[in-house]
């Protein structure tokens, strides 16, 4: 009787307790990988939204509400003439949780491009922050050529940010997926083409950018102590 | 904590992500249940049971040992002992309550734990930034409630289109599984009017 | 025992997904493309023979009533192995499937292949068992990942299909996951039949 509770419980203890040191090792592989990529993605998308800058280390400030603003400043040559460039990473409640995306801006605030870093929206719908578009189609791979036309190598939802106004109003408009002919046109009125059947995580981001720059300024004016 | 917050946790999992025609969770005993309303409806309340008390548990155990002592890897591993331990527990409890019931059941209770609504509404739990907003536990709970009810839902409309199905000319080789699934996808894409709403 | 035949048995009359309905969670919500599929079922069959393999090694010293606690367990090591995996190697895989790698504990197909084989038959066996219904459940998954990727995102494999053509999202969302399993159940009644008379 004792035995039909003392086996059955060794033999559970047994495989938990294989079972935990495997893990353990396992995750001790893993975990420095893990941390690694973590800072490799904010590495990358900052190049991407400061494109040519030389980016110093990122300042954290305690802004008024308790929170604190990491941003980081960057510096680039003109035509022999220095350029500053701020970037942040701005936070907003998309669909279905936080949409994180780092910002670049420059001095006038205009937006020199903003890279998604963090969402879980919808397959297929919102999940579309992501997509790149391609003239690149199965025919082309299939036999052997491209059918021409340009490569995009960033994501077109993103990469329509480029040169928005963050002073004036971000408008918001349907015009399907966005090529890069709509650039033009669509920055005269500082708009945005919504993703067909996600506006909830359009407006999210869209909003996150004006917030994020509220910020910005106000953790500027505790560094630099000065107005902008 | 409003009520709106619970009232926007509760449609949101009923209805707008509901667990299985939204997030195609817990379809093995969605199928295999479904086909009587009663067996449908006492694995309904026996799902709504299991899930609430499994977020509670899963939760606390995620709050105050995975996340504070770096154990996280440990949460798959963790969380389903747990699920396990109360569909064990939910058995008893319902054959010493009600045999009949127990009888209907039958093999689809222990089945509760390989459901996969379960384990995900506890994965899910943790997903939704519960851990370090006010009231977690509270809205963890909530969320379980939720989507056990969500599931039931499902469950009790199915069982009522397949119940009428039984009667129905059906061609030989959509009998069964295929004009099931067909029928819960035009289910899920009903469901789907309530995409897309924020409350 | 035919090994080939314990092989062969999972990819058509007894395939986990079409005929023993299991593993069907994942199926529909990982088959928004087709290299989600993959990768779902390159995870899910390194846990199914990891775990039949290792059941049936010790199938002897396991007493019967802590059975199912004790596969639980050497499934869930398994898929926490290939959690820690997917997220250090291929964090973009690990993010694409979410949810669902944790989810393959609960994949009725791993505990019902353990219970049902490989606590009753050798370790050959049980592994062949494990390939052939690892390789089914990939079939099958790639079919319906092909429909969903190529109707909802009009992509095949990641390059486009049709330039210009704005893709069905019902198709990438559950109804389209249940409505193509369906019409594949449908598909498949019909070959049998068609065998039969």
């Amino acid at each position: 009787m004792v035995k039909n509770i003392i086996k059955p419980a060794l033999v559970l203890a047994a495989v938990a307790f294989c079972s935990s040191l495997l893990l353990s090792f396992v995750r001790g592989v893993t975990y420095p990988l893990i941390l690694q990529q973590e800072s490799d993605k904010e590495q990358s998308a900052l190049m991407l939204v400061l494109p040519g800058f030389e980016i110093s280390e990122p300042l954290v400030v305690e802004l008024e509400n308790g929170e604190n603003f990491k941003y980081w400043t960057g510096e680039k040559f003109i035509n022999g003439e220095a350029v500053q460039g701020y970037a942040f990473i701005s936070v907003n409640r998309g669909y279905s949780g936080d949409i994180r995306s780092m910002v670049g801006v420059d001095e006038n605030n205009i937006v020199l491009g903003i890279s998604i870093v963090q969402q879980s929206e919808t397959p297929g719908l919102g999940d579309r922050v992501n997509e790149r578009s391609t003239s690149e189609t199965i025919w082309g791979v299939i036999l052997g050529r491209s059918y021409g036309g340009e490569k995009i190598t960033d994501p077109w939802f993103q990469d329509q940010f480029k040169g928005i106004d963050l002073n004036k109003k971000i408008k918001i408009v349907k015009h399907g997926t966005w090529i890069s002919d709509m650039r033009e046109d669509l920055l005269r009125e500082n708009a945005v083409t919504s993703i067909t059947g996600a506006t909830i995580t359009t407006k999210a981001i869209t909003g996150s950018l004006k917030e994020g720059l509220i910020k910005l300024r106000k953790a500027k004016m505790v560094t630099e102590g000065g107005d902008k | 904590m409003e009520i709106k917050v619970v009232i926007a946790i509760l449609v949101g999992t009923i209805f707008i992500n509901n667990y299985v025609l939204s997030q195609m969770l817990g379809l093995c005993p969605f199928l295999g249940v479904s086909k009587k309303l009663d067996s449908a409806f006492g694995m309904g309340l026996a799902v709504i049971f299991v899930m609430t008390i499994a977020s509670f548990f899963t939760f606390l155990l995620y709050r105050y040992v995975l996340f504070p002592y770096d154990i996280i890897y440990l949460r798959t591993i963790s969380f389903i002992i747990i699920i396990a331990s109360l569909v064990q527990f939910v058995e008893m409890v319902i054959e010493k309550v009600s045999p009949a019931l127990y009888q209907t059941l039958g093999i689809f209770l222990p089945l509760i734990t390989t459901n996969c609504a379960v384990l995900g509404v506890a994965v899910l739990n943790i997903n939704s930034g519960f851990i370090t907003s006010d009231f977690g536990l509270v809205k963890s709970v909530i969320q379980g409630f939720g989507a056990g009810t969500g599931f039931t839902l499902a469950l009790l409309l199915m069982a009522g289109i397949r119940e009428r199905l039984e009667l129905a000319d059906i061609p030989e080789n959509l009998k069964g599984l295929p004009i099931t699934f067909i029928t819960a996808g035009l289910l899920a894409l009903a469901f789907l009017g309530f995409a897309g709403m924020k409350i | 025992m035919n090994l080939f035949n314990e092989f062969k048995k999972g990819l058509w009359e007894r395939n986990p997904i079409l005929v023993l309905s299991l593993g069907m969670c994942p199926a529909l919500a990982v088959t928004t493309s087709i290299s989600n599929a993959l990768w779902m079922t390159l995870a899910t069959t390194f846990v199914l023979m990891g775990s039949n393999i290792l059941v049936s090694l010790i199938k002897g010293f396991i007493p019967s009533h802590v059975r199912i606690p004790v596969y639980i367990t050497i499934v869930a090591t398994y898929v926490t192995i290939v959690e820690l995996s997917l997220h250090a190697f291929q964090p973009a895989v690990y993010k694409a499937l979410g949810i669902f790698i944790p989810l393959i504990v609960v994949n009725c197909m791993i505990l019902g292949r353990a219970e049902e084989f490989a606590s009753k038959n050798g370790v050959r066996a049980s592994a062949a068992d494990a390939l052939g219904m690892g390789l089914g459940f990939g079939l099958t998954l790639t079919v319906l990942a092909f429909f969903r990727e190529l109707l909802g995102a009009n992509t095949i494999f990641g390059y486009t299909f049709i330039q210009g053509m704005e893709p069905s999202s019902a198709m990438i969302l559950a109804p389209g996951a249940f409505i193509t399993l369906g019409l594949m159940l449908w598909g498949m009644n019909v070959i049998n039949s068609r065998k039969k008379g």
